[in-house]
């Protein structure tokens, strides 16, 4: 209470950490979207369709990464398989923070009981983890994109729960909430005005690493043939339809592997490169 | 001491209750009549009303949850209404395969995560610590089923050491045994051991910056021994709160690794099971899943009390 | 002194990053046994002085010239990390400031004392070492030693935990001690008791003591000699005694006149450092506050004088400072007891208490100090009185409003005619927000265009630019913070404000200024200030009549000077004798 902080210098200037693994990880996602943007007027060949007299082609000029066993031209499914990965990872890590942030953030304002009991009803909803719960939701429901985001957006928001709690308890403690309360400001305009734009550098961050989890949770959902049904392109069902040829042509795992990593990565670097910039603890040590 | 450990074991046994109760309103309410599920949508009224009957779905909701979970409590996890045969049986055998595996594999990753963290920590502004870095965010990226594919198609294809796939028992043939389960170990450890060597890394960072390291050197200690003797208990706190998050994760990435290697472990019968829309079945799976990782959050939180005394008071 | 070699000795110390210097080539010497005081405020680069020292700088720093340690051949600056390691804690050792955080919370302090006596093998193995551990705690008056060795850094207080910071540094005999703040972070009581055990041990041991601080009558304490710095240079090294009453640089002058709360000039302002560049051409409030009909009816009471009245050892309660008529505060049996954190949904938390029957008043326009020491109460009865808080007991009466039991909708009124100003400047404005919506926040039913023209009146009366509106708090120091804060508090015209610790976390020098404009403030606005704070020289300065607060209860309330120099209830002694004035000490060192 009486603690005066000495002069202890600035080890770093604010506001430039991360750079460039901030720009790494937007290369990447810009890579990803630009093929999510442009399959969806374009590919070099229909990726949908089954080709009897191309199949298990080897890379070459006509097919840049060869056809896979149906005959589709695998370069043109990893365009278009794009798109199912971030439209599954937009609206998971969407329903994860509509659920989850909210959440945090009133237990976080609301110490004791209530508090408590929420944090332990968050605690094990960490028991079901998304993927366990999109297959659970797929024995139910039926698999499907549909089914597959719901259950990952549920799965991921207790993990957003919890970084909106315990940064809605750092907001909490400071001096200006205090002082919009004894101005009679009540919770919803401290919630809104104070915690949520307080917080909001370290949900972003959340939401990049989420998205990154998500895109694989979709791809291990469509591997196991819980997630997008055909003849849409997905990463994960390439991955599938390819093991099956492991002894004839193993390179055909190695292109959807890239680009789910290639994503992944992306998102994990953006979240790094996020996480430096944002927080206080890198900048100044308190 | 002994109060908080008993407080702890209150709280997981509680936790368990509740989360067979989610676990039995998901697949037992939620779907709707599990009698029609287990016909098919071509069975009469009728047909579907003596089913519904037979399997005491008549009865309320909460005396069918006491009798499913009372019978749980004494290994009895009912009939499944796709063979007809008790379910308890099959997965005791499988839940044993997948302690295994994912034991295993956490050991691995703690082997690999821990040296590897505190490397790329402590070289962190020099050219081969960014280069460790940057391996282990791709190792991060890359999922494990992916892993596993990888591994096979190197070990068990081109060089044909290993085994692709399937599972023997230990008591049948050990030599055999291990050859089964190396790979899909490897595969499940590496993913979690780099994701948990971020973590590692981080703590590590975090604790070289505190004051009492620097008290550490100012009594005359190198940097190294501070980081040694002072550091690391204090960066295994945070390290262990992520091994317990990072436990439901591996499960579920054993889940999809029994799928690429065919072992009939847990998450195959999951799998199984779900395709045959099995609920029953997978109501006991699930729950077996959800009460396993409980546990060893349950562990992970008592180790925690033995490593921090500022818990061990704190009743 | 000349005659013996120096036992450290600076040469033309620079350090710097790529980007700027920090200290501009000092130079000084510390004789065997001499102890040395190093003062300057925030940021003039006198704990980058000792961490060059123990060759403990960040990487990312550089320095140059020369440090020589008696019996070392070697320059410390180039010397060896082998070498350095073999002298840290061995032949010089250093204390830091935050004893929370300066002990590895994993292990038993018995421990820790030993280590420092294995690493550098002065005790053969580690049970004689933890043997010697248990002396050296005796050594530093911890009670229990045996039993304190085994406990872990939380389970002991503050000044503990810098006991054995102490006893560390102490054990192997070093010939200079480093202390960085020692106390800056402890209770004014136990900053008296620490700093006498650090003056002993030295004194005993005849070891040199370099000591930092920011606190003049830290320095005249313990030391004989005194550095001071600025701007990363040394601009005055004298005897305590002849810099306290006779500086001779401009800039310690300065700063012992700001440093200074029982001296005034002849409007009864302190003296600030950066003379009246404000002050003078202040604006008055735009719109004055509207008289209270029955204020304005009421018959002038003679004006109110406080009672100096003391809680006896088990006595009844005291119903302190009673006031005559309408006080603005009316405080009568308060009690709040909480439960501690760390119970859960399955084990009762255990019970606190926070106050215990507590009784005062405080009349219309007075200036009420509130002076205790962490965990006394006074915080809680702080927020209290702002409604931000609720008592478990008694009544509390703020203009007429009980705050017990009270809703927010009932509060609404009160919430304009009660405002604070809090500590610290960088957490008591939201850093995402504009310092014209900060300062408009408690503003309410009033038009944009309205709020924002009283914005910028008020900025203006606390002394502060038109332009600063459209900027964010970080651009700003921390007295301008805090000038922010008091336009925040102001803006709804209260009728009491209550500041809590509003001027603890700014250097000597802002301080002053602070001070001088919360005066006026008060005067201007006709407030009635309530002041909570640990420090007795600032109520006595700013407050006419002061309540101490400890261990839940007021112990002593009366006129602030009488208080201070006839105090009557012993742990006032102890308050008082532990803050002495700085004419004192002078007084002191000179003798």
């Amino acid at each position: 209470m009486t603690a005066i902080k000495s002069a202890t210098p600035t080890r770093r200037p604010a506001g430039h950490g991360g750079g460039a693994t901030l720009w790494a990880g937007l290369v990447l996602i810009g890579l990803v979207l630009v093929a999510a943007v442009v399959s969806a007027f374009w590919t070099p060949f229909d990726p949908e369709g089954v080709f009897s007299d191309s199949i298990l082609l080897p890379p070459g000029a006509e097919h840049l990464l060869g056809t896979d066993s149906f005959g589709r031209d695998v370069f043109s499914s990893i365009l278009r398989g794009a798109q199912i990965s971030l439209l599954v990872g937009t609206v998971a890590v969407g329903i994860a923070a509509v659920l989850g942030v909210p959440f945090g953030i009133v237990a976080g304002m609301n110490p004791g009981r209530l508090d408590q009991f929420m944090m332990r009803g968050n605690d094990i909803s960490l028991a079901f983890p998304a993927l366990l719960l999109a297959i659970i939701f797929g024995a139910i429901f039926g698999a499907g994109t549909v089914t597959a985001m719901v259950a990952l957006g549920i799965g991921t928001a207790p993990a957003f729960a919890l970084i909106a709690r315990s940064g809605t308890m750092q907001i909490m403690s400071r001096e200006y909430v205090q002082a919009a309360r004894a101005s009679g400001k009540g919770g919803l305009f401290i919630g809104l005005r104070h915690v949520l734009p307080n917080i909001s550098g370290m949900l972003i961050v959340q939401a990049s690493v989420s998205f990154g989890i998500a895109v694989l949770a979709e791809a291990a959902l469509s591997y196991l043939g819980l997630g997008t049904p055909p003849p849409t392109p997905s990463w994960g069902r390439m991955l599938q339809d390819a093991q099956g040829y492991l002894f004839i042509e193993p390179l055909l795992i190695v292109w959807p592997g890239i680009a789910i990593a290639v994503a992944v990565l992306g998102f994990n670097l953006l979240g790094d490169g996020l996480r430096d910039r944002f927080d206080p603890k890198m900048q100044v040590k308190r | 001491m002994v109060f908080v450990v008993l407080r702890r074991l209150g709280v997981f046994a509680t936790t368990v209750v509740v989360a067979s109760v989610v676990t039995f309103l998901m697949l037992s309410i939620l779907p709707g009549n599990a009698a029609r599920i287990a016909l098919g949508v071509q069975a009469t009224e009728a047909d579907v009303a003596a089913q519904a009957t037979a399997m005491g779905l008549d009865r309320p909701a909460i005396v069918r949850y006491l009798d499913w979970f009372g019978h749980v409590l004494i290994g009895d996890f009912g009939t499944s209404t796709v063979s007809r045969q008790p379910i308890g049986p099959e997965i005791t055998d499988a839940l044993g395969i997948t302690v295994i595996l994912v034991l295993t594999s956490v050991v691995l990753a703690l082997l690999f995560a821990i040296p590897f963290g505190i490397l790329t920590a402590v070289r962190q502004r020099k050219p081969d610590g960014v280069i460790l870095s940057g391996i282990s965010q791709i190792g991060v990226a890359v999922p494990g089923f992916l892993a596993g594919m990888l591994l096979v198609t190197v070990f068990a294809v081109t060089l044909r050491w290993l085994p692709a796939g399937g599972w023997i028992d230990p008591a049948e043939d050990f030599t055999g045994f291990l050859e089964h389960l190396i790979l899909p170990a490897i595969a499940l450890g590496s993913v979690q051991g780099a994701v948990l060597s971020r973590y590692v890394r981080s703590s590590v960072l975090e604790v070289m910056r505190e004051d009492f390291i620097r008290t550490a050197r100012a009594k005359g200690l190198g940097a190294g021994r501070a980081l040694f003797w002072h550091g690391l208990r204090n960066a295994a706190v945070p390290v262990m709160t992520v091994l317990g998050l990072q436990i439901a994760t591996l499960l579920v990435g054993a889940v999809v690794i029994e799928r690429v290697f065919s072992i009939p472990g847990l998450g195959s019968l999951l799998l199984d099971k779900v395709a045959l829309r099995d609920l029953p079945a997978v109501q006991g799976i699930v729950l077996v899943l959800v009460v396993f990782v409980l546990l060893l959050n349950f562990l992970v939180d008592l180790a925690f009390t033995l490593i921090d005394p500022r818990l061990r008071s704190a009743a | 002194m000349s005659e013996s070699t120096p036992t450290l000795s600076v040469k033309d110390l620079r350090v710097g990053s790529p980007f700027n210097d920090l200290l501009h080539g000092i130079s000084f010497d510390i004789a065997a046994g001499e102890r040395v005081g190093l003062i300057g405020e925030s940021g003039s680069g006198k704990s980058l002085t000792a961490t060059s020292v123990m060759g403990l700088l960040p990487e990312t720093l550089a320095a140059t010239g020369t440090i020589r340690l008696n019996g070392v051949d070697a320059d410390l600056l180039t010397a060896g990390e082998r070498r350095l390691n073999s002298l840290r804690g061995n032949a010089m050792a250093m204390v830091f400031q935050e004893p929370m955080t300066a002990l590895n919370p994993l292990m038993r302090v018995g421990a820790q004392v030993a280590e420092i006596m294995t690493v550098h093998r002065t005790e053969r193995g580690r049970r004689p070492a933890r043997e010697r551990a248990v002396e050296l705690l005796a050594q530093v008056k911890l009670p229990n030693p045996a039993e304190a060795a085994l406990a872990f850094p939380h389970q002991l207080s503050g000044g503990q935990r810098q006991r054995v910071m102490l006893a560390m540094a102490m054990a192997n005999d070093p010939q200079l001690l480093l202390c960085d703040e020692p106390t800056t972070a402890l209770d004014v009581t136990v900053q008296a008791e620490v700093l006498k055990l650090i003056g002993n041990l030295v004194t005993e041991r005849g070891t040199a003591l370099l000591l930092i601080t920011h606190d003049i009558a830290v320095v005249a304490e313990v030391c004989q000699r005194v550095l001071v710095m600025h701007q990363g240079n040394i601009v005055e090294d004298g005897p305590v005694g002849r810099v306290l009453t006779a500086p001779q640089h401009p800039y310690t002058q300065k700063l012992i006149a700001a440093s200074d709360l029982s001296s005034v000039d002849d409007r009864g302002r302190l003296h600030t450092m950066s003379m009246p560049v404000i002050s003078t051409q202040r604006v008055a409030p735009s719109s004055p506050r509207p008289l209270q009909a029955d204020a304005a009816a009421a018959p002038i009471l003679p004006p109110h004088r406080a009672a100096h009245q003391r809680l006896e050892q088990g006595g009844p309660p005291v119903i302190f400072n009673e006031v005559a008529g309408k006080p603005a505060i009316s405080v009568r049996s308060l009690s709040r007891q909480y439960r501690r954190r760390g119970g859960g949904l399955f084990a009762p938390a255990p019970i606190v208490h926070g106050l215990r029957e507590v009784s005062f008043d405080v009349a219309e326009g007075e200036r009420f100090g509130i002076v205790g020491e962490s965990g006394s109460g006074k915080s809680t009865l702080m927020r209290i009185l702002c409604a931000l808080d609720q008592p478990s007991g008694g009544t509390v009466d703020v203009l007429g409003q009980s705050i017990g039991g009270a809703s927010e909708r009932q509060l609404r009124d009160f919430r304009s005619q009660v405002q604070i100003v809090f500590q610290d400047p960088m957490g008591s404005l939201d850093p995402r927000m504009r310092v014209r919506d900060i300062v408009a926040e408690p503003l309410r039913h009033i038009g944009r265009a309205e709020a924002l023209a009283r914005v910028e009146a008020q900025l203006a009366a606390v002394g502060l630019d038109a332009d600063v509106m459209h900027r964010h708090p970080h651009q700003f120091s921390g007295g301008q913070r805090q000038r922010i804060s008091i336009a925040r508090a102001l803006i709804t015209r209260p009728r009491v404000l209550v500041a809590d610790e509003a001027v603890s976390a700014l250097d000597v020098s802002v301080r002053a200024q602070v001070l001088n404009l919360l005066a006026d403030l008060v005067d201007e606005y006709q407030l009635t200030l309530v002041f909570v704070s640990h420090d007795l020289g600032v109520i006595r300065h700013l407050c006419d009549t002061v309540a101490v607060i400890s261990d839940g209860r007021i112990v002593e309330c009366g006129p602030t000077a009488s208080v201070y120099d006839r105090p009557l209830h012993p742990y006032t002694r102890q308050l008082v004798s532990a803050t002495p004035s700085l004419d004192e000490l002078a007084r002191r060192v000179v003798n």
